[in-house]
Protein backbone atom coordinates (compact mmCIF):
# COMPACT_ATOMS: atom_id res chain seq x y z
CA UNK A 1 0.00 0.00 0.00
CA UNK A 2 1.47 3.52 -0.85
CA UNK A 3 2.12 6.06 1.77
CA UNK A 4 -0.76 9.11 1.68
CA UNK A 5 1.19 12.27 0.57
CA UNK A 6 -0.58 13.88 3.43
CA UNK A 7 -2.57 13.33 6.10
CA UNK A 8 -4.14 14.98 9.00
CA UNK A 9 -5.02 12.78 11.71
CA UNK A 10 -8.03 13.72 14.27
CA UNK A 11 -7.01 17.50 14.11
CA UNK A 12 -9.09 19.64 16.22
CA UNK A 13 -8.76 23.60 16.47
CA UNK A 14 -10.70 26.37 18.28
CA UNK A 15 -11.03 29.87 18.32
CA UNK A 16 -12.46 32.50 20.34
CA UNK A 17 -15.10 34.49 19.58
CA UNK A 18 -16.02 37.07 22.31
CA UNK A 19 -16.72 34.90 24.93
CA UNK A 20 -17.28 31.86 23.64
CA UNK A 21 -14.80 29.60 22.46
CA UNK A 22 -15.79 27.94 18.64
CA UNK A 23 -14.43 24.39 17.93
CA UNK A 24 -13.76 25.69 14.27
CA UNK A 25 -12.32 21.84 13.77
CA UNK A 26 -13.17 18.98 15.32
CA UNK A 27 -10.87 15.91 14.98
CA UNK A 28 -10.60 16.42 11.72
CA UNK A 29 -9.13 13.30 9.41
CA UNK A 30 -8.34 13.03 6.09
CA UNK A 31 -5.91 11.39 3.99
CA UNK A 32 -4.67 12.49 0.32
CA UNK A 33 -2.60 10.80 -2.10
CA UNK A 34 -0.46 11.91 -5.40
CA UNK A 35 -2.71 12.96 -8.10
CA UNK A 36 -5.84 13.39 -6.83
CA UNK A 37 -7.71 16.37 -6.84
CA UNK A 38 -10.03 16.84 -3.68
CA UNK A 39 -12.19 19.15 -3.29
CA UNK A 40 -14.36 20.56 0.70
CA UNK A 41 -17.24 22.14 0.21
CA UNK A 42 -18.36 24.56 3.27
CA UNK A 43 -20.21 27.71 4.16
CA UNK A 44 -19.13 30.80 4.54
CA UNK A 45 -17.00 31.05 8.17
CA UNK A 46 -17.39 27.14 8.36
CA UNK A 47 -13.64 26.82 8.79
CA UNK A 48 -12.48 25.68 5.03
CA UNK A 49 -9.68 28.33 4.92
CA UNK A 50 -8.01 27.22 8.52
CA UNK A 51 -8.29 23.35 7.43
CA UNK A 52 -6.33 24.43 4.74
CA UNK A 53 -3.54 26.59 6.47
CA UNK A 54 -3.09 23.69 9.10
CA UNK A 55 -2.84 21.53 6.20
CA UNK A 56 -0.39 23.61 4.09
CA UNK A 57 1.83 23.76 7.83
CA UNK A 58 1.33 27.63 8.49
CA UNK A 59 -1.12 27.17 11.24
CA UNK A 60 -0.72 25.24 13.92
CA UNK A 61 -3.60 23.03 15.38
CA UNK A 62 -4.62 22.66 18.99
CA UNK A 63 -4.59 18.42 18.60
CA UNK A 64 -3.71 15.89 16.01
CA UNK A 65 -1.14 15.69 13.82
CA UNK A 66 -0.52 16.39 9.70
CA UNK A 67 2.30 14.44 8.29
CA UNK A 68 3.34 15.73 4.50
CA UNK A 69 5.38 13.26 2.46
CA UNK A 70 6.59 12.38 5.73
CA UNK A 71 7.64 14.97 7.34
CA UNK A 72 5.47 15.64 10.38
CA UNK A 73 4.17 19.46 9.49
CA UNK A 74 2.70 19.83 13.30
CA UNK A 75 5.60 21.34 14.99
CA UNK A 76 6.69 22.93 11.77
CA UNK A 77 3.53 25.17 11.88
CA UNK A 78 3.93 26.17 15.49
CA UNK A 79 7.31 27.32 15.11
CA UNK A 80 6.99 31.39 15.26
CA UNK A 81 6.23 32.58 11.24
CA UNK A 82 5.90 28.91 9.54
CA UNK A 83 6.61 29.50 6.03
CA UNK A 84 4.83 27.57 3.62
CA UNK A 85 6.78 24.07 3.20
CA UNK A 86 8.68 24.31 -0.44
CA UNK A 87 6.99 21.31 -1.91
CA UNK A 88 3.29 22.97 -1.08
CA UNK A 89 2.10 25.74 -3.61
CA UNK A 90 -0.66 27.38 -2.34
CA UNK A 91 -3.05 29.56 -5.15
CA UNK A 92 -2.61 33.62 -4.17
CA UNK A 93 -5.92 35.49 -4.90
CA UNK A 94 -4.13 39.06 -4.81
CA UNK A 95 -1.97 40.06 -7.82
CA UNK A 96 1.34 41.89 -7.74
CA UNK A 97 2.01 44.52 -5.33
CA UNK A 98 4.26 46.47 -8.53
CA UNK A 99 1.68 47.44 -11.22
CA UNK A 100 4.52 47.42 -13.61
CA UNK A 101 5.63 44.09 -13.27
CA UNK A 102 4.60 41.59 -15.75
CA UNK A 103 2.89 38.08 -15.68
CA UNK A 104 5.76 36.30 -16.41
CA UNK A 105 7.84 38.06 -13.44
CA UNK A 106 4.86 37.91 -11.11
CA UNK A 107 4.71 33.74 -11.87
CA UNK A 108 8.58 33.70 -11.43
CA UNK A 109 8.45 35.82 -7.87
CA UNK A 110 8.32 32.81 -5.86
CA UNK A 111 11.52 31.01 -7.51
CA UNK A 112 13.53 34.34 -7.39
CA UNK A 113 16.49 33.92 -4.64
CA UNK A 114 16.88 30.33 -4.82
CA UNK A 115 17.25 30.49 -8.83
CA UNK A 116 18.98 32.87 -11.00
CA UNK A 117 16.51 35.34 -12.85
CA UNK A 118 16.95 33.11 -16.46
CA UNK A 119 16.08 30.13 -14.83
CA UNK A 120 13.05 31.40 -12.81
CA UNK A 121 11.78 33.21 -15.99
CA UNK A 122 12.21 29.31 -17.86
CA UNK A 123 10.01 27.43 -14.99
CA UNK A 124 7.65 30.51 -15.02
CA UNK A 125 7.27 30.65 -18.95
CA UNK A 126 6.68 26.50 -18.67
CA UNK A 127 3.85 27.17 -15.76
CA UNK A 128 2.23 29.09 -17.75
CA UNK A 129 2.44 26.88 -20.97
CA UNK A 130 1.62 24.43 -19.12
CA UNK A 131 -2.30 25.86 -18.33
CA UNK A 132 -2.21 27.38 -21.80
CA UNK A 133 -1.19 30.10 -20.69
CA UNK A 134 1.73 31.86 -22.73
CA UNK A 135 0.58 34.76 -24.56
CA UNK A 136 -0.04 36.28 -20.64
CA UNK A 137 3.24 36.33 -19.80
CA UNK A 138 3.91 40.41 -21.27
CA UNK A 139 0.46 41.47 -19.95
CA UNK A 140 -0.08 43.27 -16.88
CA UNK A 141 -2.02 42.18 -13.84
CA UNK A 142 -4.40 45.75 -14.77
CA UNK A 143 -5.18 44.23 -18.16
CA UNK A 144 -6.28 40.88 -17.68
CA UNK A 145 -9.87 39.57 -16.72
CA UNK A 146 -10.60 37.72 -13.82
CA UNK A 147 -10.42 34.55 -15.82
CA UNK A 148 -7.30 35.35 -17.28
CA UNK A 149 -5.63 35.89 -13.39
CA UNK A 150 -7.09 33.02 -11.98
CA UNK A 151 -5.02 31.42 -14.55
CA UNK A 152 -1.78 33.47 -13.95
CA UNK A 153 -2.59 32.24 -10.01
CA UNK A 154 -2.14 29.01 -11.14
CA UNK A 155 0.56 29.22 -12.93
CA UNK A 156 2.51 30.98 -9.85
CA UNK A 157 1.01 28.11 -7.54
CA UNK A 158 2.63 25.24 -9.24
CA UNK A 159 5.72 26.94 -10.81
CA UNK A 160 8.16 25.59 -8.18
CA UNK A 161 6.58 21.84 -9.31
CA UNK A 162 4.66 21.10 -5.42
CA UNK A 163 4.02 17.83 -4.61
CA UNK A 164 0.40 19.80 -3.24
CA UNK A 165 -1.05 22.05 -4.44
CA UNK A 166 -3.59 24.42 -1.75
CA UNK A 167 -6.16 26.27 -3.44
CA UNK A 168 -8.99 28.45 -1.07
CA UNK A 169 -12.02 29.30 -3.25
CA UNK A 170 -9.55 29.41 -6.78
CA UNK A 171 -12.90 30.41 -8.85
CA UNK A 172 -14.29 33.49 -6.45
CA UNK A 173 -16.03 35.97 -8.63
CA UNK A 174 -15.87 33.71 -12.68
CA UNK A 175 -18.39 32.77 -13.97
CA UNK A 176 -19.85 29.59 -15.12
CA UNK A 177 -17.69 29.11 -18.11
CA UNK A 178 -14.62 30.72 -16.81
CA UNK A 179 -15.03 28.54 -13.20
CA UNK A 180 -15.17 25.55 -15.44
CA UNK A 181 -11.70 26.26 -17.52
CA UNK A 182 -9.66 26.75 -14.26
CA UNK A 183 -11.32 24.07 -12.62
CA UNK A 184 -10.34 21.87 -15.70
CA UNK A 185 -6.79 22.92 -15.27
CA UNK A 186 -6.72 21.80 -11.64
CA UNK A 187 -8.14 18.01 -12.57
CA UNK A 188 -5.49 18.40 -15.65
CA UNK A 189 -2.62 19.42 -13.33
CA UNK A 190 -3.58 16.66 -10.75
CA UNK A 191 -3.89 13.81 -13.40
CA UNK A 192 -0.88 14.98 -15.77
CA UNK A 193 1.86 15.81 -13.13
CA UNK A 194 0.77 13.32 -9.90
CA UNK A 195 0.24 17.19 -8.54
CA UNK A 196 -2.27 16.24 -5.57
CA UNK A 197 -4.75 19.53 -5.27
CA UNK A 198 -6.39 20.30 -2.37
CA UNK A 199 -9.25 22.96 -2.91
CA UNK A 200 -11.84 24.17 -0.45
CA UNK A 201 -15.19 25.95 -2.22
CA UNK A 202 -18.41 27.46 -0.74
CA UNK A 203 -20.56 26.27 -4.40
CA UNK A 204 -20.67 22.43 -4.97
CA UNK A 205 -20.85 22.47 -8.73
CA UNK A 206 -17.31 23.58 -8.10
CA UNK A 207 -16.59 20.12 -7.44
CA UNK A 208 -17.47 18.42 -10.27
CA UNK A 209 -13.87 18.63 -11.59
CA UNK A 210 -12.59 16.39 -8.49
CA UNK A 211 -11.84 13.21 -8.33
CA UNK A 212 -13.10 13.14 -3.82
CA UNK A 213 -15.84 15.41 -2.24
CA UNK A 214 -15.53 16.48 1.43
CA UNK A 215 -17.94 18.36 2.86
CA UNK A 216 -17.10 21.12 6.27
CA UNK A 217 -19.58 22.30 8.74
CA UNK A 218 -19.94 22.81 12.48
CA UNK A 219 -16.22 21.21 12.98
CA UNK A 220 -16.97 18.12 11.26
CA UNK A 221 -15.60 16.54 7.76
CA UNK A 222 -17.77 14.56 6.23
CA UNK A 223 -16.18 12.54 3.57
CA UNK A 224 -18.23 10.47 0.75
CA UNK A 225 -18.03 6.50 0.61
CA UNK A 226 -17.35 5.82 -2.56
CA UNK A 227 -13.74 6.68 -1.85
CA UNK A 228 -11.80 5.21 -5.16
CA UNK A 229 -7.88 4.72 -5.47
CA UNK A 230 -5.88 6.61 -7.53
CA UNK A 231 -5.64 3.84 -10.05
CA UNK A 232 -9.59 4.17 -10.60
CA UNK A 233 -9.67 7.93 -11.02
CA UNK A 234 -5.97 8.77 -13.24
CA UNK A 235 -5.52 7.16 -16.13
CA UNK A 236 -1.74 7.89 -17.48
CA UNK A 237 0.14 9.24 -14.46
CA UNK A 238 3.11 11.00 -15.13
CA UNK A 239 5.87 11.37 -12.83
CA UNK A 240 6.41 14.81 -11.83
CA UNK A 241 8.34 17.32 -14.24
CA UNK A 242 8.18 14.20 -17.14
CA UNK A 243 5.70 16.40 -19.65
CA UNK A 244 7.98 19.89 -19.10
CA UNK B 1 -45.06 4.62 5.50
CA UNK B 2 -43.02 7.59 6.64
CA UNK B 3 -46.72 9.44 7.10
CA UNK B 4 -47.71 6.72 8.86
CA UNK B 5 -44.80 6.69 11.29
CA UNK B 6 -44.99 10.20 11.86
CA UNK B 7 -48.62 9.86 12.72
CA UNK B 8 -47.18 6.74 14.99
CA UNK B 9 -44.93 9.18 16.75
CA UNK B 10 -48.00 11.59 17.40
CA UNK B 11 -50.13 8.82 19.01
CA UNK B 12 -47.45 7.51 21.00
CA UNK B 13 -46.49 11.27 22.42
CA UNK B 14 -50.50 11.45 23.41
CA UNK B 15 -53.21 9.33 21.92
CA UNK B 16 -55.50 11.17 20.41
CA UNK B 17 -58.66 10.90 16.96
CA UNK B 18 -57.72 11.36 13.73
CA UNK B 19 -58.96 15.00 13.31
CA UNK B 20 -56.42 16.00 16.54
CA UNK B 21 -53.42 14.04 15.05
CA UNK B 22 -54.22 16.26 11.68
CA UNK B 23 -54.06 19.34 13.50
CA UNK B 24 -51.33 18.38 15.41
CA UNK B 25 -49.15 17.41 11.79
CA UNK B 26 -50.10 20.60 10.94
CA UNK B 27 -48.38 22.53 13.46
CA UNK B 28 -45.00 20.49 13.13
CA UNK B 29 -44.72 21.04 8.95
CA UNK B 30 -45.07 24.69 7.72
CA UNK B 31 -46.89 24.47 4.78
CA UNK B 32 -48.98 20.89 5.54
CA UNK B 33 -52.44 21.18 4.75
CA UNK B 34 -53.29 16.99 5.99
CA UNK B 35 -57.11 17.19 6.85
CA UNK B 36 -58.66 15.11 9.59
CA UNK B 37 -59.77 12.19 6.65
CA UNK B 38 -56.27 11.56 5.54
CA UNK B 39 -54.97 11.23 8.87
CA UNK B 40 -57.53 7.95 9.10
CA UNK B 41 -55.92 5.58 6.22
CA UNK B 42 -52.38 5.75 8.01
CA UNK B 43 -54.68 4.68 11.29
CA UNK B 44 -56.35 1.94 10.06
CA UNK B 45 -52.74 0.96 8.60
CA UNK B 46 -51.48 1.13 11.89
CA UNK B 47 -54.39 -0.99 13.23
CA UNK B 48 -54.01 -3.37 11.02
CA UNK B 49 -50.22 -4.06 11.79
CA UNK B 50 -50.90 -3.95 15.70
CA UNK B 51 -49.53 -0.61 16.23
CA UNK B 52 -52.29 1.61 17.13
CA UNK B 53 -55.91 0.28 18.72
CA UNK B 54 -59.22 2.17 19.79
CA UNK B 55 -59.82 2.82 23.03
CA UNK B 56 -63.20 1.84 22.19
CA UNK B 57 -63.32 -1.00 19.80
CA UNK B 58 -67.69 -0.40 19.58
CA UNK B 59 -67.19 3.60 18.20
CA UNK B 60 -67.62 3.53 14.39
CA UNK B 61 -69.43 6.05 13.37
CA UNK B 62 -71.60 9.59 14.95
CA UNK B 63 -69.96 11.82 17.10
CA UNK B 64 -69.02 9.67 19.60
CA UNK B 65 -64.25 10.37 18.35
CA UNK B 66 -62.55 7.63 18.05
CA UNK B 67 -59.38 7.80 20.56
CA UNK B 68 -56.55 5.55 19.31
CA UNK B 69 -53.71 4.54 21.64
CA UNK B 70 -50.48 2.79 20.70
CA UNK B 71 -49.57 -0.73 21.43
CA UNK B 72 -46.18 -2.04 22.88
CA UNK B 73 -45.18 -3.08 19.34
CA UNK B 74 -46.01 0.08 17.67
CA UNK B 75 -43.93 1.66 20.52
CA UNK B 76 -41.03 -0.81 19.76
CA UNK B 77 -41.71 -0.21 15.81
CA UNK B 78 -41.60 3.81 15.74
CA UNK B 79 -38.11 3.51 18.11
CA UNK B 80 -36.66 1.07 15.19
CA UNK B 81 -38.01 3.44 12.74
CA UNK B 82 -36.62 6.53 14.29
CA UNK B 83 -33.24 5.18 15.76
CA UNK B 84 -31.78 3.00 12.58
CA UNK B 85 -31.44 5.02 8.93
CA UNK B 86 -33.79 4.98 6.63
CA UNK B 87 -32.91 4.58 2.54
CA UNK B 88 -31.24 8.03 1.77
CA UNK B 89 -32.65 10.96 -0.12
CA UNK B 90 -36.21 9.65 0.60
CA UNK B 91 -37.49 12.07 2.73
CA UNK B 92 -37.81 10.25 5.79
CA UNK B 93 -35.42 12.14 7.38
CA UNK B 94 -38.22 14.93 7.11
CA UNK B 95 -41.01 13.08 9.40
CA UNK B 96 -38.79 11.90 11.27
CA UNK B 97 -37.25 15.54 12.74
CA UNK B 98 -41.13 16.79 12.73
CA UNK B 99 -42.39 13.97 15.46
CA UNK B 100 -38.40 13.64 17.15
CA UNK B 101 -38.32 13.97 21.02
CA UNK B 102 -34.78 15.01 23.19
CA UNK B 103 -33.67 11.42 23.63
CA UNK B 104 -33.84 10.54 19.46
CA UNK B 105 -31.55 13.24 18.79
CA UNK B 106 -28.04 11.92 18.93
CA UNK B 107 -29.68 9.28 16.37
CA UNK B 108 -30.88 11.73 13.82
CA UNK B 109 -27.90 13.62 14.50
CA UNK B 110 -25.51 10.74 13.16
CA UNK B 111 -28.88 10.32 10.86
CA UNK B 112 -27.95 13.75 8.92
CA UNK B 113 -24.43 12.32 8.82
CA UNK B 114 -25.41 9.68 6.71
CA UNK B 115 -27.89 11.74 4.46
CA UNK B 116 -24.81 14.30 3.67
CA UNK B 117 -22.69 11.23 2.98
CA UNK B 118 -25.12 9.92 0.24
CA UNK B 119 -25.62 13.33 -1.06
CA UNK B 120 -21.47 13.20 -1.54
CA UNK B 121 -21.47 10.03 -3.22
CA UNK B 122 -23.83 11.30 -5.50
CA UNK B 123 -22.06 14.53 -6.26
CA UNK B 124 -18.53 12.00 -7.01
CA UNK B 125 -20.55 9.84 -9.07
CA UNK B 126 -21.74 13.44 -11.17
CA UNK B 127 -17.63 14.11 -11.23
CA UNK B 128 -16.97 10.87 -12.96
CA UNK B 129 -19.09 11.81 -15.89
CA UNK B 130 -18.57 15.37 -15.86
CA UNK B 131 -17.74 15.77 -19.98
CA UNK B 132 -15.98 17.66 -21.55
CA UNK B 133 -14.70 21.37 -21.47
CA UNK B 134 -17.02 24.26 -22.06
CA UNK B 135 -16.68 25.65 -26.05
CA UNK B 136 -18.82 28.56 -25.76
CA UNK B 137 -17.92 29.12 -29.59
CA UNK B 138 -19.26 25.29 -30.39
CA UNK B 139 -22.60 23.06 -30.24
CA UNK B 140 -25.06 24.27 -27.29
CA UNK B 141 -25.69 20.20 -26.23
CA UNK B 142 -22.48 20.20 -24.13
CA UNK B 143 -22.73 23.48 -22.93
CA UNK B 144 -26.12 22.71 -21.68
CA UNK B 145 -25.85 19.18 -20.50
CA UNK B 146 -22.93 20.71 -18.01
CA UNK B 147 -25.48 23.34 -17.34
CA UNK B 148 -28.49 20.50 -16.38
CA UNK B 149 -25.59 18.42 -14.28
CA UNK B 150 -24.61 21.99 -12.24
CA UNK B 151 -28.56 22.71 -11.40
CA UNK B 152 -28.32 18.83 -10.67
CA UNK B 153 -25.58 19.24 -7.88
CA UNK B 154 -26.81 22.74 -6.92
CA UNK B 155 -30.24 21.19 -5.77
CA UNK B 156 -28.03 18.50 -3.35
CA UNK B 157 -25.96 21.59 -2.36
CA UNK B 158 -29.60 23.25 -1.08
CA UNK B 159 -29.96 19.82 0.94
CA UNK B 160 -26.21 19.28 2.61
CA UNK B 161 -26.78 23.09 3.57
CA UNK B 162 -29.95 22.24 4.70
CA UNK B 163 -28.19 18.77 6.92
CA UNK B 164 -25.97 20.82 8.09
CA UNK B 165 -28.32 23.30 9.58
CA UNK B 166 -30.33 20.73 11.13
CA UNK B 167 -27.46 19.20 12.67
CA UNK B 168 -25.93 21.97 13.98
CA UNK B 169 -28.59 23.13 15.46
CA UNK B 170 -29.43 19.85 17.45
CA UNK B 171 -25.70 19.54 18.62
CA UNK B 172 -26.60 23.11 19.82
CA UNK B 173 -29.92 21.93 21.70
CA UNK B 174 -28.38 18.96 23.20
CA UNK B 175 -25.32 21.43 24.41
CA UNK B 176 -27.41 23.47 26.00
CA UNK B 177 -29.92 20.59 27.82
CA UNK B 178 -26.70 19.44 28.92
CA UNK B 179 -25.44 22.36 30.16
CA UNK B 180 -28.38 23.48 32.03
CA UNK B 181 -28.61 19.63 33.37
Amino acid sequence: MTRPLLSLDRVSKSCWRGRHEILVLDEVSFELNAGEFTSIFGQRASGKTTLLRIAAGIEPCDSGSIVFDGEDLTRRARRRGASLHPRIGWMRREGPFLPSMDMLEYVALPLLGPLSYDDAHRLATRALRRIGADELARARWSELSDAERALVMIAQAIVREPALLIADDPTMGLGTIEREEALRHLREIAEQTGMAVLMAVPEVPDMLRSHTVMSLSDGELIRSTRRRSRADVIEFPRERGESA
Amino acid sequence: MSFQNAVLGLVIERPAYGYELAQRINGRVAGLHVSGTAVYPALVALENKGWVRRRDPTARTGRGRIVFDPTDEGREGFNSWMDHPSPPLRGDLRWKIAVATFEKLPALIEQTREEEQACLDRIELLTTDAGGPIDPIAEWAPTGRLLLQRTDVKELQMKIEALQEVRATMKQWLRQRSRRG
